[in-house]
């Protein structure tokens, strides 16, 4: 849905700045590393998911590769779209953000963006946490894929020289995360007694601060033609948590209980830094 | 020479006509069989060791107190006349595609109910010869992650109409503990021809 929203809104830009002459548009072609900090607690009574998300900080195990478009029109409206590539080559890190400048340099906008981030090995909690049990009968190693999104608005601040064009925006708006589900089979020990845990998580919108800079340097410059580098870094500040329902069936399966569990507020940030060539027409 | 090379045409095409017969047509469907009736009438009960994390069978006469199980087999005595009739009525070599045809097997006789009673005291509250069946949850799969157990009455609710092999395995998992340090069970399967079919569990040594 979000990949078809981003290319509707890319088409009717580029529709329009086919009929408007004060049109300045680039495309990029960039390389960065995605960084992500969360706070990680002991296991208390409940298993906590949130403890499980992969968070590599700076070290650059969430490398993508992908391009950005710009609009920019009447140096009063801007739009730019980006879609970065990890390991599979899939274009699912997006971001999308629209600008108005009713002042030289100040103005206001919106963003989007949407990513997706590994949950691995959330059962080992498990491990140590199931007397006289077969903690996990599923001896396949557990990863999954959980997507964020999340919406915002803010004030934007940019400053155009000749050669070089800096923005900075302060978005605040909510983010949250796709249902997360998973299920675990455990079974006493030496005894007949199965049970089925089923997981599902109850996300909430929660707010989040998203600050952004990009700078467009011109290296080389033409008749018709300009290319240049672009520097973008972008952060995401929030408090996340990951609440769940957990839906315990003994032996067979209508014999369930239902429990919600609340887990604990993670402080969370994550860092898109990346570096690319841009051409500009 | 002529009479060889007539004789060799006629093999030849006998080879080929034989040959079509034996392949799988790119859009054909190749597993045309009607499905064989088949009807169960016997019963072979076998030890499961369930202690561990899977089940497997055992020929061990021991058990856990809490960990009593058991695997009926229930089959038809005469499936290798159905797959001796059906493999008389194929013409041609054999199949010599890769996907292999599956014979499948229409049930005319069903399970209409089991009836389990126990030889020995289970507990205090659990006398010899009383019907047992309510305390055993069951399966039909078992693979390692194939599930939760079901209901002895959801499994034979369950029961397919058409099989692919002439026999119907179900295991019986007791759910509460044998206090007794011996453990023996009857099963009487109740066919929906009237027919009962029984047999009785080896006996079995308790151990903690």
């Amino acid at each position: 849905m979000a990949k078809f929203f981003s290319l509707l809104f890319a088409l009717c830009l580029f529709s329009y700045s086919a009929f408007n002459q004060n049109v300045e548009k680039s495309i990029s072609f960039f390389v960065g590393f995605q960084g992500i900090f969360c706070d990680s607690f002991p296991d208390k009574s409940n298993q906590d998911f949130l403890n499980y998300i992969d968070r590599d900080g700076l070290s650059g195990n969430y490398a993508y590769v992908g391009f950005s478009g710009r609009i920019d029109i009447d140096q009063k409206y801007r739009a730019s779209l980006s879609f970065g590539m990890y390991s599979d080559f899939s274009p699912t890190n997006i971001n999308l953000t629209t600008s108005y400048y009713p002042f030289k340099h100040l103005g206001f906008g919106a963003s989007f963006f949407g990513y997706p981030q590994y949950i691995s090995y959330y059962f080992s909690y498990f491990q140590n946490n199931s007397p006289g049990m077969y903690p996990d009968l599923d001896t396949n190693s557990e990863q999954d894929r959980i997507y964020n999104y999340g919406f915002a608005v803010g004030p934007e601040y940019s400053l155009r020289t000749k050669r070089m064009d800096v923005s900075l925006r302060i978005h605040i708006g909510f983010r949250r995360e796709q249902t997360f589900e998973a299920m675990l089979y455990q079974k006493r020990i030496n005894s007949n007694y199965l049970v089925r845990h089923r997981f599902e998580s109850n996300n909430e919108f929660v707010p989040y601060i998203y600050p952004e800079l990009e700078a467009l340097i011109l290296v080389l410059k033409t008749e018709t033609k300009k290319f240049g580098i672009k520097f973008h870094l972008a952060g995401e500040y929030t408090k996340r948590r990951m609440n769940y329902t957990q839906e315990s069936s003994e032996w067979i399966e209508n014999q369930t209980t239902r429990a919600k569990v609340v887990s604990n507020w993670h402080q969370y940030s994550k860092v898109d830094l990346d570096l690319g060539i841009i051409y500009f027409w | 020479m002529e009479l060889f090379k007539k004789t060799l045409l006629i093999l030849v095409a006998v080879f080929l006509f034989k040959l079509m017969n034996s392949c799988c047509l790119i859009f054909g469907d190749c597993c045309k069989n009607d499905p064989l009736p088949t009807s169960f009438n016997n019963i072979k009960i076998s030890n499961v060791d369930n202690s561990k994390e899977y089940d497997v069978l055992t020929t061990s006469n021991e058990m856990k107190r809490a960990a009593v199980a058991f695997n009926v087999n229930v089959f038809d005595t005469n499936y290798y006349n159905y797959y001796s009739y059906a493999k008389s009525c194929s013409f041609g070599f054999s199949q010599a595609y890769a996907m292999e045809c599956e014979n499948p097997f229409a049930v005319i006789t069903r399970i209409n109910c089991i009836s389990i009673t126990t030889k020995y005291d289970i507990n205090s509250s659990i006398k010899a010869g009383e019907e047992v069946v309510n305390h055993f949850v069951a399966k039909t799969e078992f693979w390692s992650l194939s599930g939760l157990y079901s209901t002895v009455d959801d499994v034979l609710d369950n029961q397919r109409g058409v099989i692919y092999e002439p026999w119907l395995d179900i295991r019986f998992y007791l759910k509460i503990p044998v206090e007794n340090n011996i453990a023996q069970f009857d099963f009487q399967i109740f066919m929906s021809d009237g027919s009962v079919i029984s047999d009785s569990t080896n006996l079995i040594s308790i151990v903690d």
